[in-house]
């Protein structure tokens, strides 16, 4: 019966989980697909209006399309800076470095979006519009993209470590208790428990090498795979802590 | 059919009589059925009912409690290292950072803005693109 709970938990977790992340970003990118259904919508009308009438709601539609994109945008930034702030505990200060400038990058990107709202909101026309978002573009496909996708790379980095810390304190209360342990299975599978300790210690171990290795964001090396095979490691190691609970209770004394 | 003949017709069905097998077959049928026990009511019994139901219930939930293991914890007390809610709990935690949803966010928001920019900047309209941006939007919503 647990088992089924568990297994109904697991599911629950792995639907939600990765949607937290991006939560308060979806409604923002759900306006900016409205606005720009609604944009499409004008440019397509062909009725009554007349042109001067046409081309002036097609200025508001083009200017709210904008606005969304800047509100989406700031929200972009606002959630990495957020996670940047709450990160401490750095393997070395060259890496602080790095997490302030991130945060500093991210709050001139932030004044930025805000500058462009401004020049938006002002009482301007079809061609300073279109002028606003071709700069926005050409800003954006030249400096935030790469910048942005490097940002979100190192945050992932560092929640890794925090998964990481766990699992190395999670392994160091096992061999703490590895006497205990013992003294309650049958002689015959000591053998087993350490074979089991030591595979998990060895692969937490690899696991904060690689971790380390894509902290060198200087190497520019392929983080999310790095990433990827680290929590592999600690995945492994937990499936080791439970088989030697299993085997705790399966063999007492 | 005339109404007299109708009448006669329906004095006749008076006399109409069971056909004896059938007469003694029904009554030693009715005599012969279980009798409902007077006890039934009775308060002591109403009591064993009672009780007999909460035994019922008692026994699924030792045999619900100890399938569980709430009862008879399999996880022993004395490793608490190895406390298996927290294991699972642990590594679901590490499970759900590989699926890397962060990155990949970033990475298709980028381009979806950046179509999004195009359609401000072109003159002509593009429904393509937005038939695009939404299919995006709900694979995003789909595989998040």
């Amino acid at each position: 019966m647990m088992r089924i709970l568990n297994a109904i938990f697991i599911l629950f977790l792995l639907v939600i989980g990765p949607t937290v992340h991006a939560k308060s970003l979806k409604p923002a990118l759900n306006d900016v697909i409205e606005s720009l259904e609604q944009l499409i919508a004008i440019k397509n009308s062909e009725n009554y209006l007349s042109s001067d009438e046409k081309a002036n709601i097609e200025v508001e539609a083009r200017k709210t399309a904008l606005n969304k994109i800047l509100e989406l945008s700031i929200e972009e930034v606002k959630n990495l800076k957020d996670k940047l702030e709450q990160f401490d505990d750095f393997s070395s200060e060259e890496i602080g470095l790095l997490n302030q400038n991130h945060i500093n990058a991210l709050s001139d990107y932030e004044s930025y979006y805000e500058s462009i709202r401004q020049q938006v909101n002002q009482n301007i026309g079809l061609s300073e519009v279109v002028d606003l978002a071709r700069k926005l573009k050409s800003w954006r496909e030249n400096n935030y993209h790469k910048k942005i996708n490097k940002i979100a790379s190192f945050v992932l980095v560092f929640q890794n470590q925090e998964t990481l810390k766990t699992a190395e304190n999670r392994l160091n209360k096992i061999l703490r208790d590895s006497k205990a342990i013992k003294s309650l299975v049958k002689t015959t599978k000591w053998g087993e428990v350490d074979k089991l300790l030591e595979v998990a210690e060895k692969l937490i171990k690899e696991a904060k090498k690689i971790n380390n290795d894509a902290q060198n964001f200087s190497l520019d090396l392929e983080t999310e795979s790095l990433i990827k095979k680290a929590t592999q490691n600690i995945i492994e190691a937990y499936q080791g802590f439970i088989t030697l609970g299993k085997l705790v209770n399966n063999n007492p004394r | 059919m005339s109404y007299d003949y109708l009448l006669e017709y329906l004095k006749s069905l008076k006399s109409i009589n069971p056909d004896s097998d059938f007469l003694s077959r029904s009554r030693n049928l009715i005599l012969n059925q279980p009798k409902r026990p007077a006890y039934v009511f009775h308060v002591r019994n109403q009591f064993l009912n009672v009780f007999k139901f909460s035994l019922a219930i008692g026994l699924s939930l030792i045999m619900f409690l100890s399938l569980s293991g709430k009862l008879f914890p399999k996880n022993n007390i004395f490793v608490a290292s190895l406390n298996n809610k927290n294991l699972i709990k642990e590594s679901l935690k590490a499970d759900i950072n590989i699926q890397l949803a962060e990155v990949k966010y970033y990475k298709e928001t980028s381009a979806q803005v950046t179509w999004a920019l195009s359609e401000i900047i072109n003159n002509e309209n593009n429904a393509a693109i937005t038939r695009l941006l939404k299919e995006k939007a709900r694979e995003n919503d789909e595989n998040p």
